[in-house]
């Protein structure tokens, strides 16, 4: 008695609850082993595997199982898609244009991960939305950027497609410029000299080969201006920046060379003319 | 008087430790003491950086070895493997010759502790010569490798390198080629090689390189490859390693070498 409840038809589909049911078990079945694929996965051949390429495979082997499983079980108890296919036809217009974005940001995420212009870790910057950090992944909707102040952005991936990104991902280093103003009267070449010594000295991760570069690029206002650019480790701007400029201060004050600051001499008219 | 005055450093070795120890190193100062329960471990260097660690140990004694190291790991283990030595004066390599080089090769200290089971851990690292330190790249921005940079001189077979700052390296270089061809770097991996000390002195000595000239499709090129110290003698100790993994693999310049 209890179990005539299984042979009930829904709405006259021809598909009983038992049938239904048995589908779930198939389907939650599926889930489970994904779940358990997954896990072998990352703990057996993730740790040897580039991290992006690592989460690409992930989520290929979990959702692939996933629709296997879902598949073999609508087929195996009879249950007809066809109709569910020409049904969902014109609900899917309907649908597409409410969630054009939503479609638009996961075909975009496919493209991202398929072209990989960057990858997880890398230090981008999207200077259309003036997004600057570290990329920390792409996932089905949206990809997230940790910015160096430590908040996380999440871009949609359709915007992250269409952007131009900007990245040092393809060389292992990267130029940090400052420009520095001497005073007329100095030696340049003797500025230089003071300059490439105390670089090479005190900043360390400052590349020996190729050297520092200093350019004399104006004869300003008040300064000759001179353009010190440093090559150092790509992902090593923190531990440059924030000391060059004062290790050329320093340097050039100790050696009494005159960075000047903008003046402006004002000839009064003589009152007797 | 401080032993830097005298010029008498601390050598490679073992030291077996209960009370205190102090290691004098060029523009180093160490210091190990027991303090009840735990041994504390104090470093000092020229600049007046200063590292403090301690290890909590119930025994009365332990042991350290200072050892020569790779220089992979100051200011920041950065590169994969490769070392940058940025020869003083170039060297010129007859045509179609084999010629045989002894040259300066930098080293960073290790200070390991000796279990045990006489086995080693990597306890801490610090190099006599910061200038030593640094970074450079091999080939263009574009497309260069990262590697460790060395500034160095060629050595007389008699002559010994600064102590604790270089360990000696024989490089024996081919020259295939119809012409002469000179020479202003060396890069090459170096995780495979090993270093070998002399126990209570300063001496190091790191295994060799062999390196071919030949010309290819891109141009001339030197091919480095590994070679083991051949003339160690029984005296020579093999240095610890730290946790950095031994690759052996050969390494082409292909990006130019003067």
């Amino acid at each position: 008695m209890a179990f005539e409840i299984f042979d009930v038809q829904i709405m006259d589909t021809g598909v009983t609850v038992g049938r239904l049911l048995i589908t779930a078990i198939i389907a939650l079945t599926g889930v489970i082993i994904a779940r358990i694929a997954r896990l072998f996965f990352k703990k057996r051949f993730a740790p040897n595997m580039p991290v992006d390429n690592a989460k690409s495979i992930d989520k290929l082997i979990y959702y692939g199982i996933i629709i296997v499983f879902l598949l073999a079980a609508t087929a195996s108890q009879g249950i007809d898609l066809g109709g569910l296919v020409v049904a969902g036809g014109f609900m899917g217009i309907v649908i597409g244009f409410a969630a054009q974005s939503v479609v638009s940001n996961l075909i975009s995420g496919l493209f991202l991960m398929i072209e990989k212009p960057v990858k997880q870790g890398n230090q981008i910057e999207l200077p259309d939305s003036n997004v600057n950090g570290t990329l920390i992944d792409i996932n089905t909707f949206s990809s997230r950027i940790q910015q160096f102040d430590g908040t996380v952005v999440r871009i949609p991936n359709e915007k992250m497609f269409t952007s131009n990104i900007r990245t040092f991902a393809l060389s292992e280093i990267r130029r940090s410029d400052v420009t520095v103003g001497i005073a007329y009267k100095e030696d340049i070449k003797k500025a230089i000299a003071v300059m490439k010594d105390a670089i090479e000295k005190n900043v360390t991760y400052s590349l020996m080969e190729p050297a520092p570069t200093f350019w004399v690029t104006e004869l300003a206002d008040s300064s000759v201006n001179i353009w010190v650019r440093v090559w150092h480790p790509r992902d090593d701007l923190a531990e440059v920046m924030p000391i060059l400029l004062r290790v050329i201060k320093e340097a050039l004050d100790k050696e009494g060379i005159e960075i000047p600051f903008p003046q402006r001499v004002i000839w009064q008219g003589d009152s007797n003319e | 008087m401080s032993a830097e005055n005298q010029n008498q450093y601390s050598s490679y070795g073992n030291y077996s430790i209960s009370g205190r120890l102090e290691l004098f190193l060029p523009k180093t100062h160490i210091i190990i003491e027991k303090k009840e329960n735990k041994f504390s471990y104090y470093r000092k260097n020229s600049e007046d950086q200063e590292l403090r660690k301690s290890f909590p140990v119930k025994k009365d004694k332990i042991r350290i070895e200072l050892a020569p190291i790779l220089p992979l790991n100051l200011p920041a283990k950065k590169t994969n493997d490769l070392m940058f030595l940025r020869l003083n004066e170039s060297i010129f390599v007859e045509k179609n010759s084999t010629t045989s080089i002894l040259v300066q090769f930098p080293i960073e200290i290790g200070v390991f502790v000796v279990n045990s089971d006489n086995t080693r851990d990597f306890f801490d690292c610090f190099t006599c010569e910061p200038m030593h330190s640094r970074f450079a790249l091999y080939g263009t921005p574009e497309n260069g490798k990262l590697c460790m940079y060395g500034k160095v001189s060629l050595l007389d077979d008699s002559e010994n390198p600064e102590s604790y700052i270089f360990a000696k390296m024989r490089a024996t270089i081919t020259n295939s080629l119809n012409k002469g061809v000179t020479i202003g770097k060396l890069v090459f991996p170096v995780t495979y090689h090993n270093i070998y000390y002399m126990d209570n002195t300063s001496d190091a000595h790191i295994d060799d390189i062999d390196a071919i000239i030949r010309k290819e499709p891109v141009g001339k090129i030197i091919e480095i490859s590994h070679a083991d110290y051949s003339k160690k003698e029984n005296n020579w100790k093999l240095a610890p390693r730290t946790d950095i993994k031994a690759e052996k693999r050969k390494f082409t310049m292909d990006k130019g070498f003067d």
